[in-house]
């Protein structure tokens, strides 16, 4: 039990997250009070309800590069719902219905096009980047709606946002669907063995198409909730940096970018881990350029620690096949 | 056996049409503004910037792979020369010549990252253009790094042939897309990326070295990406660290329209610079007859997915053509030899 | 309940072979059938046929008097069909259970897992076969012969009517084997219709009730294994009417020193290799498909890590840390899968030649095109290569004309080849441009060089060969001479 515990990658994570949070704390004790705590919180959820979407997209063996600038398009189409009077709930859902959209274009270009989907998204994205700043005139989209804002930054007992709890509530329900349903299931064979899950009778083309909506929908969420907090969405917001940071979230908690591996659980400690790094940065002083350098280095650390690790697995399976051909 | 060739019916002529076209088209549009002397050095100055990062994608693409961080190390490069220069009173000449150093030293790192350690090429260069972002933010700020009466930047920026309209970057840019074009198009080494991009494995059973290969291509692209950096300091005279950030994405789309196809298959520097000039006179196009540059970001989107499009159905259409041609050959055999 | 499978009329062609011609063929239910043959004679493509992966060009498959027909190996599978081949289909990051029970997991009605049924019953099948794997297990960590097993496992849960095993034993333990062995016996008795395809001679009289032979895309005849011997299945095997094919090669009757002298060869796949090539010898390498003969070539060629053993090379000892090395001193190698391994397929005819000789083709920085144009001319006249320019690109080309071009690399003027190895290097060729082949290989024998020839096709190493040499799992078994070979002999040591 110990032994399982001290192996899996959850544990060191989780033990690294404490560790950064107590060198934060020693060096500024601003670290844990009740204000920067919310703050890191609300930070965490915007990123996490694009990383809920993401991380299964990779698990299913697919990556979409255009999350971000999807998200913030979504809840700019939104917000002018919303002051147009269109119910809040309805615009969002509506956002939400545009990201989806979004997902049928990236798979048809996938799959009936045949573009790679890493660079294909890369062009996409730029589409939607440029559309965004294009209709909103490069100025913010503001909104007066009240109960929306709510909706965006309500809170328990002033700590903790409802946003952070939507991603914790993503976070428990896609991993119940990946882990105990069918059809997550057939996600990780997807991206496990391709011909595998062909054989088994599973239509890949399918589970893709499915995960790359879920991923630009949960991005189109993402964005308005992010609008419903700040009263406003700028076409700048959201884009590459959510992006890659829903990305290296994912791969920090342990899912494989060819697919087929990785939980929700993973990816969610991750998202912590990235969070509490920036936010920590921030607190100590040093400015938002130096987030973007330590993102580019964990996410390079992700990998290293993945490919040693793969290094390891190999040499220990090799002398075990060893071993049994001389049995 | 000779080689069958028709310039008329060549996809350099199609491109050269299209330039032509634009040309005509945005001038009629722009009642004029296009053709006057300070646009068409705006487009060349363009063109320069984008010459070099776009020779670097294209060799790595023929190759099979892509590297996401030229725009960052263009501009971290044109950062550090800045930076010597002015905030460390290096001589320009040298502190030019460091900033190259680096670039390369970078463009080794790249190469480390995806051919010792594994890393996916896109994660490997998407994560060095993240830390150079911020690196370089940290040394000169937001605000960057203002250059003053330097010579050699003076002289690579400034000087300007023929009446003050063909800038001395143009000249540069000219020189380089001729050498590498020769070497891609005439030499071993560019036979060698073509060879390794079709196929790698029967390239290194043939005796060559992929892995060689892959070093010298991003240190080669991290290289070329720095000489944008030096040039865009040399003319703008300032220098910052988001400077390149937009030609990362238009050095791929440049090659993509030209031609270049992933993996080997086509595609050379004559190809790419025609794709250059196509991307250059569009976006300034776009821009002189009054749409703003977020235009620019749209239209460059979609014409990248365009350009993937056309290719991917190409690559069907001669996959059914080799299924057809080697079922008529085997049925043109088997008649001969029953002869 | 009577089951039984009936192909009828079955044809399948492939560019440049006719790999089944008019199968008619009948399996019942309730006894173990063998599906014998030597390389090439088609068992594979009959499988695939069975399994879904081929449509045949003419000729139907029947289930117990009814038609089927499959446009994805999935209808197969629901059709009651389970063929379980030598490359695994598993997830490597999921666990053994949901493996086995990949296509049929356990749940309710709103899909959700049921974890504890899917545990116990793939635990009543890991009891059943007698293995000490936890249905936790993440297949990727199980050794080979484990993941074997489960693949065996997940078809017995299919509970297929219809298993057909191909090369089961491979990878598995003596008693791993008589744990298959003890399922196949119950499926027997279960009614179930078992086809078996092995090379083990051994195993097939041990555990199969008839055996069908085929012999280039036929199905020879059937017989009960009970009333047959090793040696009548290896003639009925074998024996084919040789024809002109081999009337008119020319030979290389003047056979020189030792060239190549290899001594105890070693490496991950191969063990204890030794023996020696002589100048103007071409020297076959038999064996049937796993026997090692490629993994003894790729330690030569440089490809593979050498553990222990010698080379000497015309008296020098060599060891090569690459294949440029290997090329640099005169060994060169023609892969057996020229499409992945051989060709730059996006690369013209004229390209693919030059890739060993660049350096000698330049003219002064940049290449010379004269002398690329005239070194392709030369080869695509030498080799009699079918194609208009040699501007081409060998994705175009037939599989004969590209193994042409492959020889041609090889076999130019700007080479200095000593040694050639071929490896298959007449799969998927029509039998025309094969006889060009072999004399090719004897001309070139003829000029001092030494030949390897790697072929699974027993005529042809006879044939061609002057010497055979015959490998078994790793090692090698025996060695002929062509005037002592018989197809019965070659075949008998292959399989010993």
């Amino acid at each position: 039990m110990i032994k399982k515990i001290t192996t899996s990658r959850n544990f060191y994570l989780f033990l690294f997250i404490v560790l950064i949070a107590v060198i934060f704390t020693i060096i500024n004790p601003l670290f844990i009070s009740a204000d920067n705590i919310r703050n890191i919180l609300y930070a965490a959820s915007i990123t996490g309800v694009m990383m809920v979407g993401m991380a299964n997209l990779l698990i299913s063996g697919n990556m979409d590069l255009s999350a971000g600038a999807v998200g913030c398009f979504a809840a700019i189409l939104g917000s002018y719902m919303i002051n147009a009077g269109v119910p809040w709930v309805i615009a969002t859902i509506g956002a939400i219905g545009f990201g989806v959209l979004c997902g049928l274009l990236n798979a048809f270009m996938t799959y009936k096009l045949g573009i790679m989907p890493f660079i294909g998204t890369l062009g996409i994205s730029n589409v939607w980047s440029g559309l965004a700043a294009v209709i909103t005139r490069q100025a913010s989209v503001t909104l007066t709606n009240e109960s929306f804002f709510v909706f965006g930054s309500a809170k328990i007992g002033n700590l903790i946002p409802w946003a952070f709890l939507y991603v914790v509530i993503l976070c428990l329900v896609y991993t119940f669907i990946m882990k105990c349903t069918k059809a997550g299931r057939k996600v990780y064979m997807c991206g496990g063995n391709r011909n595998a899950a062909r054989l088994a009778g599973i239509k890949v083309e399918k589970v893709s198409t499915v995960m790359m909506c879920n991923c630009s929908g949960l991005a189109a969420l993402a964005g308005m909730i992010m609008t419903a907090r700040m009263h406003l969405i700028h076409y700048q917001n959201l884009q590459t940096t959510s992006t890659m940071g829903a990305m290296t979230s994912a791969l920090l908690g342990g899912v494989a970018f060819g697919g087929g591996s990785g939980a929700m659980g993973g990816a969610f400690l991750g998202l912590m881990l990235l969070t509490i790094f920036k936010n920590g940065i921030d607190i100590i002083g040093c400015n938002e350029y130096v987030q973007i350098m330590f993102n580019g280095i964990l996410l390079a650390a992700a990998m290293a620690v993945d490919y040693f690790n793969n290094l390891a697995q190999q040499k220990s399976l090799k002398a075990k096949n060893e071993e049994s051909a001389k049995a | 056996m000779k080689k069958k060739s028709n310039f008329f019916s060549s996809k350099y002529f199609s491109l050269l049409i299209i330039i032509v076209a634009l040309l005509i088209i945005f001038t009629i549009w722009s009642k004029g503004m296009m053709l006057k002397p300070l646009n068409i050095r705006n487009i060349l100055n363009n063109v320069v910037l984008l010459s070099f990062i776009g020779i670097g994608a294209c060799f790595l693409m023929l190759y099979g792979e892509m590297d996401i961080s030229s725009g960052a190390i263009g501009s971290f490069s044109a950062c550090m020369s800045a930076m010597f220069a002015m905030n460390y009173g290096i001589p320009d000449g040298i502190a030019i010549i460091l900033a190259l150093l680096i670039g390369c030293v970078i463009g080794f790192l790249n190469a480390l990252m995806i051919n010792k350690l594994k890393f996916p090429p896109f994660i490997a260069t998407m994560s060095m253009s993240y830390v150079l972002q911020g690196l370089g933010y940290l040394l000169v700020t937001a605000l960057g790094v203002s250059i003053k009466k330097l010579p050699t930047f003076n002289f690579l920026g400034d000087t300007k042939f023929f009446d003050n309209l063909v800038p001395m970057g143009v000249l540069i840019s000219i020189l380089f897309l001729v050498v590498y074009g020769l070497i891609l198009a005439k030499t071993k080494f560019g036979r060698t990326i073509y060879l390794c991009g079709g196929n790698r494995l029967a390239a290194k059973l043939c005796g060559l070295n992929p892995t060689k290969l892959s070093y010298i291509l991003y240190i080669n692209s991290a290289f070329l990406a720095s000489v944008s950096g030096i040039m865009y300091v040399a003319r703008v005279k300032t220098a910052l660290p988001t400077a390149l950030t937009s030609y990362q994405f238009t050095g791929i789309t440049a090659a993509v329209l030209g031609g270049v196809a992933f993996g080997g298959g086509s595609g050379n520097i004559l190809g790419c610079a025609l794709g250059m000039l196509v991307l250059a006179v569009f976006n300034n196009g776009v821009s002189t007859v009054g749409f703003n540059a977020n235009y620019t970001t749209v239209f460059n989107g979609v014409l990248l997915i365009v350009g993937l499009a056309l290719d991917a159905i190409n690559a069907r259409r001669s996959a059914r053509k080799v299924v057809t041609s080697s079922l008529a050959s085997l049925s043109k055999e088997k008649s001969e030899n029953k002869a | 309940m009577a089951q039984f499978v009936e192909f009828s009329g079955i044809y399948k062609a492939f560019p440049g072979v006719q790999a089944l011609s008019d199968i008619n063929f009948r399996i019942d239910g309730g006894k173990v059938t063998a599906l014998i043959g030597e390389n090439g004679a088609g068992k594979s493509t009959l499988l695939k046929v069975l399994s879904g992966e081929i449509r045949p060009d003419a000729g139907t498959l029947t289930i117990n008097g009814e038609q089927v027909s499959f446009n994805h190996p999935n209808q197969a599978i629901k059709a009651g069909i389970s063929v379980i081949y030598q490359e695994r289909q598993l997830v490597p990051m999921m666990t053994v259970m949901e493996n086995i029970f990949i296509d049929d997991l356990p749940a309710n009605k709103f899909g959700i897992l049921n974890r504890k049924e899917l545990k116990k019953r793939t635990q009543e099948i890991l009891d059943k076969f007698g293995l000490k794997i936890s249905p936790t297990e993440l297949v990727g960590r199980l050794s080979v012969a484990h993941q074997q097993m489960v693949e065996i496992m997940k078809a017995y849960r299919r509970n297929s009517n219809i298993i057909a095993f191909d090369e089961p034993t491979a990878p598995l333990m003596d008693n791993e084997i008589d744990t298959l062995f003890k399922i196949i016996e119950e499926l027997k008795a279960e009614g179930k219709i078992v086809l078996y395809v092995s090379h083990r001679m051994a195993e097939i009289f041990r555990i199969t009730d008839e055996l069908a032979i085929m012999k280039d895309g036929k199905m020879v005849t059937t017989r009960k294994t009970a009333e047959t011997t090793e040696s009548e299945l290896v003639s009925l095997m074998v024996g084919r009417d040789v024809g002109d094919t081999y009337k008119n090669l020319v030979r290389n009757d003047n056979i020189g020193e030792v060239m190549l002298d290899v001594k105890g060869l070693t490496t991950e796949a191969i063990n204890d290799v030794s023996f020696q090539l002589h100048r103007g010898e071409v020297l076959g390498f038999a064996g049937l498909v796993g026997a090692g003969r490629t993994e003894v070539m790729r330690a030569l060629f440089g490809v593979d890590k050498i553990v222990s053993g010698e080379i000497s090379l015309e008296g020098q000892n060599v060891k090569f840390a690459s294949p440029k090395e290997a090329i640099e001193a005169g060994v060169v190698l023609c892969p057996e899968d020229r499409k992945e391994q051989g060709l730059v397929l996006p690369r013209s005819i004229s390209d693919n030649i030059s890739i060993p000789v660049l350096d000698k083709l330049k003219k002064g920085l940049f290449m010379d095109k004269k002398a690329e144009i005239a070194l392709a001319d030369e080869g695509v006249a030498r080799y009699n290569i079918k194609t208009p320019t040699i501007d081409k690109r060998t994705v175009e080309l037939s599989g004969g004309n590209q193994q042409k071009v492959i020889l041609a690399r090889w076999t130019s003027a700007k080479m200095n080849t000593k040694i050639l190895i071929l490896d298959e290097p007449t799969k998927g060729i029509d039998v025309g441009t094969k006889a060009e082949v072999y004399q090719m290989v004897c001309d070139f024998a003829r000029e001092g060089k030494g030949v390897i020839f790697i072929s699974s096709e027993l005529t042809e190493v006879i044939n061609v060969s002057d010497r055979i040499i015959v490998m078994h799992d790793g090692h090698i078994t025996g060695e002929v001479s062509r005037a002592e070979a018989t197809e019965e002999s070659i075949l008998a040591l292959a399989m010993k």
